[in-house]
């Protein structure tokens, strides 16, 4: 977890929402006599930055020489992240503008709503930017930045397994 | 030649022109540019052939109006490569029309960028005919003209704006009860336009007393003072800060941002306006109370979101870019809704690049001295 944080340092919401939630969760378990709970805030919060991280570093052209044809949902899913992330943000405003408490069934209707609407217009750029037959080899030498990752992944199962919480 | 066959007539598009099909929201543009995915009753017709037996999107191709939904890939450079592994592309095209931006980050580009880098990769493929689907939506004149540069012939462009596409245009269509062929001179004239609910005309002062100050609030980039009943306008070109000065005004201000669809938190419009039979009456709402506000065109949400900003009985009112998905009718529309705030002497902030509602304005702010 202390890596993949470090890693995100370039995203300082991120980086300084993480930091504090891992404190407070700790102190706050803790003090209700539930410490052993910290396991799965540590696992949460690792799972998340790492998608965090492998949407901004994966190579995209090694997914598709990877996975072929079954990595292009992939590709185009990493590009929709960022505005995803940005709308999730937006909306949030919006909310906070309205005195709409947290309320997550509330918050949760425009982004639905935005997310149908980028599916059906998905469907059609789909449709008339992918035609004709995928042709691209698969090509399973990992570059650079897949060693990297993987390395890092490796590190962190190791530490996982070297020190148990 | 392609031509598009519908119930209410025919378009006819040949490979040296740009065609326009004008309409007025909801008129059945966009339902008729996607008749090339073959789905519905229309017919598409290619050369002399049905183009939807084989549907060969190498000779025939979409841009609908939302860039962000439309995007395969995060930079041009990558959709590019993604495209190469389906079919021939021509990358020199991309990045012609892309210049320093073919690898950027779509998020991180302007909006006339935005616009530039779907329809870029849609022409890579080089397809005979391209249509288009409202390409000048919330772009500034700026931006309008990065457009407007690379649209190339065999373009059919549907639109509501007749202002940016009108010198631009071999023939035109307009799509009301029937399609019918018009001549580009009808296009300069306003009370043409206005009568068939297009854009192009400009919306006047409402003559109004302003009264006394209401907010006097530091930016960062200007002082904002609204009195009773005035209409202040926030203007410059796209990026220039003035959503980021509306945020600033939240909590002072009931602040109604630019895309409608986040902004609805409710499941019904009585919900949204709080349950104010007063402000359903006044805003000609009782008649879609029950209605869930996505259901509603775009003009009708901008009527809803203002009917509730009413409600929430603040005296002031910010719009952010208010008029980008409206036409004609909805313009009209709007224009009668600001001078009920007006004459409720509730102050209003628009913040605007729309040189057509500009006119509205009793005091302006430019933040870009450039516009």
């Amino acid at each position: 977890m202390v890596i993949t944080i470090t890693m995100l340092f370039r995203r300082k919401g991120i980086f300084i929402a993480e930091i504090l939630i891992t404190v407070f969760s700790y102190f706050i378990l803790s003090y209700f006599d539930k410490a052993y709970l910290y396991v799965f805030t540590v696992r949460a919060i690792t799972y998340i930055n790492l998608y965090f991280i492998i949407s901004e570093l994966v190579d995209k052209s090694t997914v598709l020489d990877a996975l072929g044809e079954k990595g292009v949902p992939i590709i185009i899913a990493l590009a929709y992240y960022p505005y995803f992330f940005q709308l999730s943000s937006e909306v949030s405003f919006y909310a906070k503008a309205r005195g709409i408490g947290f309320n997550p069934i509330k918050i949760s209707r425009p982004l639905l709503v935005e997310m149908i609407k980028v599916a059906e217009n998905l469907y059609v750029a789909y449709t008339v930017k992918l035609f004709g037959n995928y042709s691209g080899k698969r090509n399973l030498k990992p570059r650079t930045a897949d060693l990297i990752l993987l390395t890092i992944g490796v590190v962190i199962f190791i530490l996982s397994l070297v020190f148990p919480l | 030649m392609l031509t598009i066959i519908t119930s209410k007539g025919s378009v006819e598009v040949d490979k040296q022109e740009i065609v326009g099909l004008l309409g007025r929201n909801g008129s059945g543009k966009t339902t008729m540019l996607k008749s090339v995915l073959c789905d519905s009753q229309n017919q598409v017709i290619l050369d002399g052939k049905d183009f939807c037996k084989e549907k060969d999107y190498s000779k025939v191709s979409l841009v609908l109006q939302e860039p962000y939904s439309q995007i395969l890939a995060e930079t041009a450079k990558e959709e590019v490569e993604l495209l190469s592994r389906y079919h021939r592309v021509n990358e020199e095209i991309v990045k012609n029309i892309m210049g320093e931006y073919y690898d950027k980050k779509f998020l991180e580009l302007s909006d006339g960028y935005k616009r530039r880098f779907v329809i870029s990769t849609t022409l890579a493929s080089m397809p005979e005919y391209v249509l288009l689907d409202e390409p000048f939506a919330n772009l500034d004149k700026y931006s309008t003209a990065e457009v407007k540069e690379i649209i190339p012939k065999g373009t059919l462009i549907a639109e509501h704006r007749v202002k940016e596409i009108r010198d631009m245009l071999d023939r035109v269509y307009l799509l009301e009860d029937k399609i019918e062929e018009i001549d580009k001179e009808k296009l300069y004239d306003e009370n043409f336009l206005k009568s068939h609910g297009l854009r192009g005309f400009k919306l006047s002062k409402i003559e109004s007393k302003l009264g006394k100050e209401i907010i006097d609030v530091q930016t960062t980039k200007a002082r904002i003072k609204v009195r009773e009943s005035e209409v202040l306008c926030l203007i410059g070109k796209n990026g220039v800060g003035k959503t980021t000065t509306l945020k600033q005004l939240v909590g002072k201000v009931y602040v109604i941002f630019q895309n409608p669809d986040l902004q609805f938190f409710c499941t019904t419009v009585r919900e949204e306006v709080k349950g104010r039979e007063d402000v359903l009456s006044l805003f000609n709402l009782k008649d879609k109370e029950e209605r869930n506000p996505y259901t509603l065109s775009y003009g009708e949400k901008m009527r809803v979101l203002i009917a509730s900003a009413y409600a929430s009985g603040r005296k002031v009112i910010a719009l952010d870019e208010p008029s980008v998905g409206m036409d004609g009718n909805s313009l009209l529309s709007f224009y009668e809704m600001i001078k009920l705030l007006k004459e409720e002497k509730r102050g209003i902030i628009i913040a605007t690049h729309d040189e057509d509602i500009i006119g509205m304005c009793d005091s302006i702010i430019n933040l870009d001295k450039s516009f």
